[in-house]
């Protein structure tokens, strides 16, 4: 486990990639997106020429300020969306339709209120058609690896906190055993605290698993604990600013990141790009 | 607007769901297209067609079939609008129409006025509201019909015992929705109005009614369909008079057309009656956001 | 509290037992109570207008150990249920594609809330001419009353299936239609069925008698209409005494399907 999250940890902080296309696991090529509010609203230009990587075992955070459309390529690349042009390419194939090999983790936790916890989780994989004692195995060890409790297996959603909810999406997408993560500010409906232990044990799993994590987040100070690359989404229309690597020693929950004296460095260097954009779409708004 | 706890088994809807159920959804309520672009005759033809198109077809598909059936028996549309004209023309619809309006509204308006004072007091007063409430849904879940053998003995065929009927369907929807509402006001509300030293009476005409108003709305939608309801009884199962007594004699004669098209104008009333208490219910939103 | 206030109460003691009594004997006494006023003024009135209560017991015993009651309840449900079920399948398909497609959604829809306010009672005679006096066309009645709330519950049910929801399901490879139905918006749909059952419930029995009476045969509806016909009131009322009973029984079982399906609700 150690030396694969080392070799990992080079290969993406050195941006190289020896199996050439192969260390892709999925990447966004010219997409461009607008959306029409009624039959002859004037077309709203959301995304104009998105593109980006995402290496294998990678954990891509993408930020930018509000409305710059980082929800709507999130849905994107997971195909609950289509794009007015531009591509989404996993695993070398184009991406038409949503698929359990890339799993949601959504900001509301999309849980199933009828369903309790554990067949929340089988979900994904009675809707494959896993048998139901192997369905039932997998999502206690998916449960157990997030954390939640063995007594709550027979609760309702309703019955346990936001942060505890929200284990039980990352264990649902983790039991698909996809290889990609999508995750639309998963902590952001939960306080401070919660949110903490939370980005600590998504990092934990995420090493363990080694998954390739895209994460859009409002948040400068989660987007630098847990990436790799920090990509900068402009504000209206959503483009490309730049793509921030994180330089910062991993596994980062065995110290405290914020100590680091690289840390402040890199999260000036991520504001900065950030508010001038704010600044920039205040300027456009202006005429 | 929350739920009210479901209290004793009963067979009323449950307000709320009842209410959300017939709120258009957004596609039939908000055509798509801009509002500051297209003109108000687009968007009605945008609103309108698909209806239309359903309509039409409908008609033509039921006239073709009973036009190879048998027409009459059928009730062919066109025999039907044949009909209607018939009745119009030579006054008997109006008539008809007249003489059922002249205990409907009566007869629903001493519902509205016994069911909401009924229903304030059992809202008011926890005891009585729990006492009475298994009457209530008793004679909620009997069939009017049931009775009309009783109805007869008691008050004959006439007048009085059309009212009868009306006012029994009536009064216990609007007496139940009611008082959930009264049940419902604001704690808050109460308490500052009581910290004014204000009255019971001065709490309910200030407080409780108002903030009761889309309950008493919803219960008065029940309410009124159960008067037309009601009227349709009494005048098929009482005595033959005004629009069920030409439904019930024209059904015996075998006159199809005849027959829908005094039913036509009953869903016209209760179309209307629904129309009204929902501009009703808007106005008064209204004027409480304001 | 004034010493004149402190005095009443204690003068009237009974007065204050009973309100401070549980509710079970509040229940009872104001039933006793009614009871009591209902033989005494049978006391001053005809048996034929109004019966003693007593009398009603006693007719509905022998209603009961003549086996004519259960015979016509028996008959009553038949009717019911294979109106009911109707009502709940076509209301199950059409509502689901009412509410599934939008183009049939925007086609129906306006006519909705007409059918829905229209007293569908007043097709009744009509049905009964089209379908026949006998099961087939009192089924029909039955249907006829009970489907449009089905439909419009079913409609705005799945109308309103979260859409969040919804997504989620469709981005874990939920594909097929039936699958979404299946899983998700059937599911969130439930409650708001059940509500539309209820009240379908209430307007099949009401159907339901109006056939029967109509008819003056079969079922509850005929018992009353035949007792009625000879004036034995205490009967009469005896026999309508099992209808509210029967609507009350069914609303209780619909009430224990949404409890169940309620569970997962705080
Ligand atoms: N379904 C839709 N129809 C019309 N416009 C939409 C739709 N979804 C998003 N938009 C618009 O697209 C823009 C980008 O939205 P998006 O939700 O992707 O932003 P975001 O970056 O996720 O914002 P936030 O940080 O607030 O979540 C917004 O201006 C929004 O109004
Ligand atoms: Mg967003």
């Amino acid at each position: 486990m150690r030396e694969n999250l080392s070799k990992k940890a080079s290969a993406a902080g050195q941006g190289e990639n020896p199996d050439g296309v192969d260390a892709v696991a999925i990447s966004a090529r010219n997409i461009v997106k607008t959306y029409t509010i009624g039959r002859e609203g004037k077309p709203m230009l959301v995304l104009d020429d998105v593109s980006l990587d995402v290496r294998r075992g990678e954990f891509l955070a993408i930020i930018g300020p509000s409305g710059s459309g980082k929800t709507t390529l999130l849905r994107i690349i997971a195909s609950l969306e289509s794009a007015d042009s531009g591509q989404v390419i996993a695993q070398g194939r184009p991406v038409t339709q949503p698929s359990a090999e890339r799993a949601m983790v959504f900001q509301h936790f999309g849980l199933f209120p009828w369903k309790n916890i554990i067949d929340n989780v089988k979900f994904p994989l009675k809707i494959r058609g896993v048998k139901d004692a192997e369905a039932t195995a997998i999502a206690r060890d998916q449960l157990r690896r997030v954390g939640l409790k063995p007594q709550f297996e027979q609760s309702h959603p309703h019955q346990l906190s936001g942060g505890m909810q929200q284990r039980v999406g990352l264990a649902r997408a983790l039991a698909t055993d996809a290889d990609v993560l999508l995750m639309d500010e998963p902590f952001g409906a939960l306080d401070a605290q919660t949110r903490e232990v939370l980005q600590g044990d998504l990092a934990r799993v995420c090493a363990q698993t080694s998954k390739t994590v895209i994460l859009v987040t409002h948040d400068i100070d989660e987007a630098v604990l847990l990436a790799d690359r920090i990509l900068v989404l402009t504000a209206g229309p959503g483009r490309v600013g730049e793509i921030v690597d994180v330089d910062l020693p991993r596994p980062r929950w065995e110290y405290d990141v914020r100590a680091h004296p690289k840390y402040p460095e890199v999260r000036r260097h991520v504001w900065d790009l950030l508010r001038s954009h704010i600044t920039e779409d205040g300027a456009n708004d202006g005429d | 607007m929350q739920t009210p706890p479901s209290q004793a088994a009963s067979l009323r809807p449950d307000a709320v769901t009842a209410e959300a159920a017939l709120v258009p959804s957004p596609v039939a309520g908000r055509p798509p297209g801009s509002v500051l672009r297209a003109s108000w005759w687009q968007l009605a033809l945008r609103r309108w067609w698909p209806p239309a198109v359903f309509g039409l077809a409908a008609l033509i598909l039921w006239e073709l079939i009973s036009q190879s059936i048998n027409p009459l028996l059928f009730a062919a549309p066109s025999r039907t609008v044949e009909a209607f004209g018939e009745l119009i023309l030579s006054g008997e619809l109006l008539d008809a129409l007249i003489v059922t309006l002249s205990y409907l509204v009566p007869g629903l308006l001493i519902s509205v006025v016994l069911g909401i004072a009924l229903g304030i007091f059992m809202g008011r007063s926890v005891t009585w509201g729990t006492l009475l409430q298994p009457y209530l849904d008793a004679i909620y879940a009997l069939p009017r019909v049931a009775i009309i053998p009783l109805v007869i003995l008691w008050f004959g065929v006439g007048y009085e015992a059309r009212i009868f009927i009306i006012v029994l369907g009536s009064v216990v929807p609007i007496a139940m929705s009611t008082s959930a509402g009264v049940r419902y006001t604001s704690v808050k509300l109460l308490e500052a109005a009581r910290s004014f030293q204000a009255t019971e009476l001065q709490i309910i005409r200030h407080v409780v009614i108002p903030s009761s108003i889309p309950f008493i709305i919803s219960g008065l939608r029940i309410g009124t369909e159960r008067a037309l309801v009601g009227a349709v009884i009494a005048e098929v199962f009482l005595s033959l008079t005004g629009l069920g007594g030409i439904i019930q004699t024209e059904a015996e004669r075998f006159n199809a057309p005849y027959v829908i098209a005094a039913a036509l104008v009953y869903a016209l009333l209760g179309g209307l009656s629904m129309t009204a208490l929902g501009a009703i219910e808007r106005r008064i939103a209204a004027w409480k956001a304001a | 509290m004034t010493a004149t206030d402190t005095k009443r109460l204690r003068r009237f003691n009974t007065a204050r037992t009973l309100r401070q009594s549980p509710m079970w004997a509040k229940h009872l006494t104001l039933g006793l109570g009614l009871i009591a006023l209902w033989e005494l003024s049978s006391l001053f009135l005809d048996p034929i207008v109004l019966p003693p209560f007593h009398s009603v017991v006693v007719a509905f015993f022998v209603l009961l150990f003549n086996g004519s009651l259960i015979a016509a309840l028996g008959q009553s449900l038949l009717l019911l249920v294979l109106g009911l079920a109707a009502a709940l399948v076509t209301g199950l398909v059409v509502g689901i594609i009412v509410g599934r497609v939008s183009i049939v959604e925007r086609m129906v829809v306006p006519f909705l809330g007409a059918l829905y306010a229209m007293p569908t009672i007043a097709l009744i005679p009509l049905m009964l001419v089209w379908f026949g006096f006998g099961l087939g066309g009192r089924v029909v009645v039955v249907w006829l009353v009970a489907f449009f709330p089905m439909l419009v519950a079913v409609h705005a049910g799945v109308r309103d299936a979260p859409r969040d929801l919804t997504e989620v399901a469709r981005s874990f490879g939920v594909r097929r239609e039936i699958t979404l139905l299946r899983t998700v918006i059937l599911p969130s749909a439930l409650p708001m069925i059940l509500n539309g059952l209820r009240l379908s419930v209430g307007r099949g029995i009401v159907g339901m008698v109006i056939a029967e009476v109509y008819l003056r045969l079969g079922g509850i509806g005929g018992l009353i209409s035949e007792y009625g016909a000879v004036f034995r009131t205490d009967y009469v009322i005896a026999a309508i005494a099992s209808l509210p009973a029967l609507g009350l029984l069914l609303a209780a079982g619909v009430e224990y399907l949404e409890r169940r399906v309620r569970h997962w609700r705080r």
